[in-house]
């Protein structure tokens, strides 16, 4: 069972960093098309984005009353801004004006560069952390994949079991229930500006119930600080949109609640993860938008709530350069500044079913001790995967290999007496591979062992009536069973140093130099061509001016290079760790393969028990 | 019991996947058929020139999307779970089999044969290599080509001997130009960009076509040990007999 938790734990490390990128810009083309626009914008000097403009104007209108007009005619070196307007100004003088012109430019550049920079950094998190996303509708996601190869084989009553965190199913929702609702999000949605949306999606990111302080005490709500209340740079980080809250109480309201709802019932700390129809999704809500829902058995429901995402992160909320228009202050002054990016708050990270279950969630020492088998497991029980390495288990009554875990849901005794395969007891559980392995070895176990169905008849009256049984004390044969060999899923080295210092050398390398610290000490020597001129001063000169170029080029390449190498590596990481913790499964369906080929070579009686056979 | 040979079989060809789930090496996957760097014999020689761009970005546009839809479908596709490589587990979806068709490295049939959907990335990158050829050399016989009267800003009733006027002459090849140098300027990083979103799920496709076909076998296998519960649940023990077998009904 640990290595359940621990293959969900490295995915966990990618969605802790991961959930803080969830707000995104929505793609209104598709993708490509979305990013192609981006850069085309980007490249387009001439295209302001709003903000930018009414900030640069309101930085200067209380002493020269300057407007959007103004700095766009700027931007284009254009002097309008310099002349009297009627009632808005006196005349500047020309060093007045170029230094109010440069001052425009250098605004607009500067919050432009921020703003692209903190695209590029959202997108650069999506190209690392899409694949593992454990919401529905994203590409891939990994994680719910294992999840689910993990339930088909788990062993017990509800889904996937751990010893600390919830366990997890997934249903698909009907959409008669559930399409009112989302048609109110998705109508609710589109009537926001783009710059709203993004702000929507990250406030509602964690779910609605978790920032209404509903999942309290287990998760409660973040706490707005003081450098993110209206006015701010980070206004919108607690900000509540309403039309969008309703809807998705509405949308919680109309799920199924009911452990009942649920077959089998739901219990304990069981979490549903619930899938919305792709369909439905895609008439109610706008292409990049997604939504995702949680319900799990707690009456509180510390786990259950709804909330939004985006299917691709293109774009993030940027810092706030002008008030909130709807706030209680609202007017046109700007905001000069603030402290940025915002804090995560305590816990909502974890908050998340899935990432609960990461190493990052849990206490280090249950962390950094892997194989640590929980107090109280009786040590003759078998388990399918274990931490025990290669060990031999041997228990008196044979191999029971579920003797320890609550297989089954429910065992109706025909004589009140008896187990699961007792004649006339019905036993139900839910069809994995670890509980049909535990029904058949119980029930194996006491067909070929305590009851001798062969028939006791020696062929000699010295033969023993039951060969298989032991002559001397000692070990009974088919009680020994050794359990899969076991390497705990270990995490893989993480040396950023050491891939700095990678990058560092990349950097040497361009310039054809053995590494250096710092790397900037491997600029190319502007001067080696004075020892080496050209024919000609013109040539020299001219080479001069293009090694120059090489070099920055090389350079500004490498440094574009730089986050697909980072995802790079992280992938490295990410198969590594997959590669370790899937050989305890690749070794399993090896042995179940030896184990059920084996079967093929038994020769069955062609009449078997008809159903009917115990009221005969 | 073929069924249940069948399912251990593909099984236990997924344990041993397993073992291969890093990424594709991919690196030499165009060998020495690159395409010369010229329009001539690839699709952008018969277009009109103001049409190119709206051409490369819808095609690249849709062969991404396509490519998205694969990735979110990955359950419900065909996987040819115990194929000995992983590019050949997912065939190519359609938009991208036409675009590599027109690129040169997959032009032949054996070459088109193998074309798996991990490509995508390759021949989106042989295809923007091949649009900003097509849009260099056009920029460097710029005047011969805006001469040849594209664009439809001189009559082609005009008599070849007609000429342009230098104005009109001039205003189209600075537009021709314009254009050039904006394609230039967008399309590498824009797909760049647009690779770079998609790395993670891209490198980890193989993982996850391998993960698919674990995904099954599981299922598969959850089905054998389904029966053999069913065949003890007949078992003599069970069903509180000393004999499986069913003697024959009595004659009356």
């Amino acid at each position: 069972m640990k290595m359940r938790v621990s293959l969900t734990a490295f995915f966990c490390a990618f969605l802790m960093a991961g959930a803080a990128a969830q707000a995104q810009a929505p793609a209104a083309e598709g993708l490509y098309e979305t990013i192609r626009v981006q850069v085309e914008k980007e490249l387009n000097v001439e295209e302001i984005d709003t903000a930018v403009t009414d900030f640069a104007a309101g930085f200067y209108y209380e002493k020269w009353k300057t407007d959007r007009v103004d700095v766009l005619a700027a931007m284009q070196g254009d002097r309008v801004l310099c002349m009297k307007k009627e009632g808005r100004r006196v005349e500047m003088d020309r060093v007045t004006c170029d230094e109010v012109m440069k001052g425009i430019r250098t605004i607009v550049s500067e919050e432009g560069r921020v703003r692209t920079l903190a695209r590029d950094l959202v997108q650069m998190i999506a190209g690392q952390e899409l694949a593992t996303s454990d919401l529905f509708g994203h590409p891939l996601s990994l994680p719910l994949d294992e999840a689910a190869i993990l339930n088909v084989w788990k062993t017990g009553k509800g889904g996937l079991v751990t010893e600390d965190g919830p366990t997890l199913r997934t249903r698909m929702l009907s959409a008669d229930v559930i399409s009112g609702p989302l048609e109110q999000l998705g109508g609710a949605f589109t009537a926001l500006s783009v710059d709203e949306q993004l702000a929507v999606v990250r406030r509602y990111r964690h779910g609605l119930r978790l920032i209404q302080n509903l999942r309290a005490p287990d998760f409660p709500a973040p706490v707005p600080d003081a450098q993110s209340g209206e006015g701010t740079e980070r206004q919108y980080e607690f900000r509540d949109w309403p039309a969008i809250a309703d809807a998705l109480t509405a949308l919680w309201d109309a799920l199924p609640q009911n452990p009942n709802d649920y077959d089998p019932p739901l219990s304990g700390r069981d979490v549903v993860l619930l899938e919305f129809p792709a369909t439905l999704l895609d008439q109610a809500l706008p292409k990049n938008l997604l939504v995702w829902a949680h319900v799990d058995a707690d009456p509180a429901h510390p786990f259950g709530d709804t909330g939004l995402a985006f299917r691709m992160p293109l774009d993030t909320v940027a810092p706030s350069l002008m008030r909130d228009p709807a706030g209680a202050n609202a007017g046109a002054s700007i905001i000069r500044g603030g402290r940025n990016p915002p804090p995560v708050p305590d816990g909502v990270l974890c908050s998340h079913p899935l990432a609960t279950r990461g190493f990052l969630c849990r206490d280090s020492a249950d962390a950094g001790d892997a194989c640590d088998e929980p107090a109280g497991r009786d040590p003759d029980a078998i388990v399918l995967v274990t931490c025990e390495k290669g060990e031999a288990h041997e228990s008196v009554s044979g191999p029971d290999v579920c003797r320890g875990a609550a297989w089954y849901d429910s065992l109706e005794k025909l004589t009140g007496t008896g187990g699961a395969c007792t004649p006339g007891n019905t036993v139900r559980f839910r069809n994995t591979i670890g509980n049909n392995m535990c029904y058949i070895g119980t029930c194996a176990l006491s067909l070929f062992q305590l009851q001798e169905t062969a028939g006791r008849s020696p062929f000699l009256p010295s033969d023993s009536g039951s060969p298989w049984f032991p002559v001397t004390p000692g070990r009974i044969p088919g009680t020994i069973v050794v359990a899969s060999p076991d390497s705990p899923p270990v995490l893989p080295v993480y040396n950023p140093a050491q891939l700095l210092s990678a990058f560092d050398a990349s950097l040497c390398a361009l310039a054809g130099l053995p590494p250096r610290t710092p790397p900037v000490r491997c600029l190319t020597d502007e001067s080696r061509r004075l020892s080496l001129p050209l024919q000609e001063y013109a040539s020299t000169m001219a080479h001069f001016l293009q090694q120059e170029n090489a070099v920055t080029q090389g350079f500004a390449a490498t440094e574009d290079l730089a986050p697909a190498a980072g995802r790079e590596e992280g992938i490295v990481l990410f198969t590594d760790y997959l590669r370790r913790s899937m050989q305890q499964l690749s070794v399993m369906i090896t042995s179940a393969t030896d184990l059920l080929s084996q079967m093929k070579s038994i020769p069955l009686p062609t009449e078997m028990c008809p159903m009917n056979s115990l009221a005969q | 019991m073929n069924k249940f040979s069948a399912g251990i079989g593909l099984t236990f060809t997924c344990a041993l996947l397993l073992t291969s789930c890093t990424p594709q090496d991919r690196g030499g996957f165009l060998g020495d058929r690159l395409a010369p760097c010229t329009a001539q014999g690839l699709a952008f020689a018969d277009l009109p020139f103001k049409d190119w761009p709206a051409t490369y970005h819808s095609t690249v546009n849709q062969v991404i999307e396509v490519h998205l839809e694969t990735m979110q479908d990955l359950g419900r596709k065909r996987l040819d779970c115990t194929a000995a490589d992983t590019l050949i587990a997912l065939p190519a979806s359609f938009p991208l089999q036409l675009l590599a068709a027109t690129l040169p490295p997959w032009e032949a049939q054996e070459q088109a044969a193998t074309l798996s959907e991990l490509h995508a990335a390759v021949v989106l990158k042989e295809y923007v290599r091949v649009y900003e050829c097509a849009n260099l050399e056009r920029r460097e016989s710029l005047a011969v080509r805006v001469n040849e009267r594209e664009n439809g800003t001189v009559s082609s009733d005009a008599p070849a001997s007609a000429g342009w006027e230098r104005g009109p002459f001039q205003k189209e090849e600075d537009l021709q130009l314009a254009q050039i140098d904006r394609e230039l300027a967008i399309a590498r990083p824009a797909l760049e960009r647009t690779l770079d979103v998609l790395g993670s799920t891209d490198q980890l496709l193989p993982v996850a076509i391998e993960t698919e076909c674990i995904k099954r076998a599981s299922l598969n296998l959850r089905n054998v040990t389904g029966l053999l519960s069913d065949v003890l649940s007949c078992s003599a023990k069970t069903v509180g007999k000393t004999s499986l077998r069913d003697l024959p009904p009595l004659n009356p």
